[in-house]
């Protein structure tokens, strides 16, 4: 259903160009309607409030227009909500003619063309696959969200015009002409009665009913760049700005290649596209280990960095890039992905073998931490050092780890040496536990010539290295592709 | 729907923030967590970052002051559900420029968190 082609495939398309599918539509108007609530200026409600029974036509029609097994009436108890608000709005004259909102006449116009496209192909009494019923049920869900945002849209500027005019109306004793406070306030309650039911529509549906919406296959080489992308950009960035929101960004990020990486490798396990035994017997214990010393490690880190983390941005945006194709895999619509859907969605063995080049790279990378940790020149502001140095360290009997004054000003300051050495520490557990992962992953063949378990670089080597890296993906954060 | 708020949309900026650097220090880093919520964790940081970066530098000292309406006990779906309704509590527009896109970041992952909760 929410597959379905538009353009050239569908009878009588009004924009040959068009190559969306009814998906592609939904998750548009979805947009659209998101976008609402980033503007809602009062001055903005008369054109929300002439939009809005538009759009709920819109996705009545749509509603309708798929083959439904469970006859679900709350679709239809909206429709006749803004039935009634129509006719109200007719016999008062507010808002009165005039333009719409751009935003929900795109959002009328996407519903109205996946319309066209399934009334052209199916009738709407014809009997549904279960895989059909499922992306049908899907496409049911995303439509009810759309129409529940948009609600809070127009809502959110009713509510603020209704109460510009209230104000008016005490200021003055009076309004405009085609000004309405009583108007206005009415069709507030009544969008927000829609919106109580598009509510508790989606409440235990959204969003994990979308699990059954059909996804095309993930693009088989994302990973694998997102991998050498994340690998070269943080060495790139801890050699140029080796401070300590970045050290953290990027031990958080590794950890996720860990933790994530590793339930693509054990589902591949569970399915027989690698050797299950090795990974049980060795691979698997290897990353819990390395889980735990990346925690250890950014436990620390995360009291020295305190909440301003100020990343750099292509660090930032590669890592989410590894975030987002990561989940790609192990993350279904709904939620949580199983290995058998995982194995629909990506090669397994493919995708694992990725991993583990990644998770590789970690020995190298973890030399390059501690290389930055026990930098002296390090800084990091005064109170999160200070909270690090009372957390984990004794205090010394003579004085404070650091200055009252810094600490009062929240100044950057070096980190003392004591906890220089605890950091050291902790980034030597890593690479332990990275190059227990190397050995204990060598099943899956990565090839060792591009491990970097041979003749190992210190983090201050990678600075005179030159690297080249691809460039960086467009998308930022989520699966949005 | 909204209601008029004290506290100024700089502030509540501010607390988004804190808020989401909370839950990306969620849960406690020690021992084996939840796989998916370490993810959403590296994603509120993620969108944390990117929110800060429309902050200018001088306010990183007044966030360390920022005090958080969180309970020790919430979990890391709790903590982003509670920014995502920080991020309703003024339009888009009264944010730091450039809040919009940042605030469908933030929709999307109270969306991930919705779904493995």
């Amino acid at each position: 259903m929410t597959a379905m082609p538009g353009s050239s495939h569908a009878a009588g398309s009004p924009e040959p160009d068009d190559e969306r599918t009814v998906g592609d539509l939904l998750l548009d108007a979805d947009t659209a309607a998101r976008e609402l609530l980033w503007d809602a200026p009062p001055d903005t409600a008369k054109a929300k409030a002439r939009s809005w029974g538009e759009v709920v036509e819109a996705a009545a029609d749509l509603w309708s227009s798929f083959p439904d097994r469970t006859g679900n009436p709350s679709m239809e108890r909206i429709h006749k909500l803004t039935l009634g608000m129509h006719r109200t709005q007719q016999r008062t004259g507010w808002p009165g003619a005039g333009e719409g909102d751009p935003r929900l006449e795109r959002v009328v116009e996407n519903l109205s063309r996946a319309t066209e496209m399934i009334s052209a192909r199916r009738h709407p009494t014809a009997p549904l696959s279960e895989p059909g019923h499922l992306d049908s049920e899907a496409a049911r869900i995303r439509l009810m969200h759309v129409v529940y945002v948009a609600s809070h849209g127009v809502g959110q500027a009713l509510w603020q015009y209704s109460r510009d005019m209230r104000r008016v109306l005490d200021a003055k004793q009076r309004l405009n002409p085609g000004q309405s406070a009583d108007q206005s306030h009415n069709l507030l309650v009544r969008v927000g009665t829609a919106e109580q039911l598009a509510a508790s529509y989606l409440q235990g549906r959204w969003p994990a009913g979308l699990t059954g919406q059909h996804r095309d296959p993930v693009e088989p080489d994302r990973l694998e760049q997102a991998v050498a992308r994340w690998d070269v950009q943080a060495r790139r960035t801890l050699a140029a700005s080796p401070t300590a929101a970045n050290v953290l960004f990027t031990v958080k990020v590794e950890r996720d290649l860990t933790v994530t990486g590793g339930r693509i490798v054990a589902a591949a396990a569970q399915l027989g596209a690698v050797d299950a035994d090795q990974h049980a017997q060795r691979l698997q214990p290897a990353l819990g280990s390395l889980d735990e010393a990346w925690a250890r490690l950014g436990g620390d880190i995360e009291q020295i960095a305190g909440r301003a983390r100020r990343v750099d941005p292509d660090l930032l945006r590669s890592g989410a890039e590894l975030r987002a194709s990561l989940r790609e895999i192990t993350a279904d619509l709904g939620g949580h992905a199983g290995p058998t859907t995982m194995a629909e969605r990506a090669d397994l063995r493919a995708a694992s073998l990725e991993v583990q080049r990644g998770l590789v790279a970690a020995v190298d990378l973890g030399y390059v931490l501690r290389d930055v940790v026990t930098d002296p020149e390090l800084t990091a502001p005064a109170r999160g050092v200070q909270d690090a140095c009372t957390l984990l360290l004794v205090q010394p009997d003579d004085a404070a780890w650091v200055d009252a004054g810094d600490v009062y000003a929240n100044r950057p300051v070096a980190l003392p040496e004591v906890l220089r050495e605890s950091l050291a520490e902790r980034s030597d557990e890593v690479v332990a536990a990275a190059v227990r992962v190397d050995s204990a992953g060598t099943f899956l063949g990565v090839d060792r010539a591009i491990s970097p378990a041979g003749p190992l670089l210190n983090g201050r080597a990678h600075e005179e290295r030159a690297v080249s890296v691809p460039p960086v993906p467009g998308p930022g954060y989520g699966c949005k592709r | 729907m909204n209601e008029l708020n004290a506290v100024d949309p700089t502030t509540t900026w501010m607390q988004i923030v804190a808020i989401l650097t909370a839950a990306a220090d969620r849960p406690p880093t020690r021992g084996a967590v939840e796989p998916d919520l370490h993810s959403l964790a590296l994603g509120a940081q993620i969108v944390a970052s990117r929110a800060l970066a429309l902050l200018p530098v001088d306010t990183d000292g007044d966030l360390e002051d920022v005090v958080l309406d969180v309970g020790a006990s919430s979990t890391v779906i709790d903590v982003i559900r509670a920014a995502g309704r920080a991020a309703r509590r003024h339009p888009a527009e009264a944010f730091p420029a450039g809040a919009a896109a940042v605030i469908a970041e933030l929709e999307d992952l109270v969306a991930e968190a919705e779904a493995v909760s």
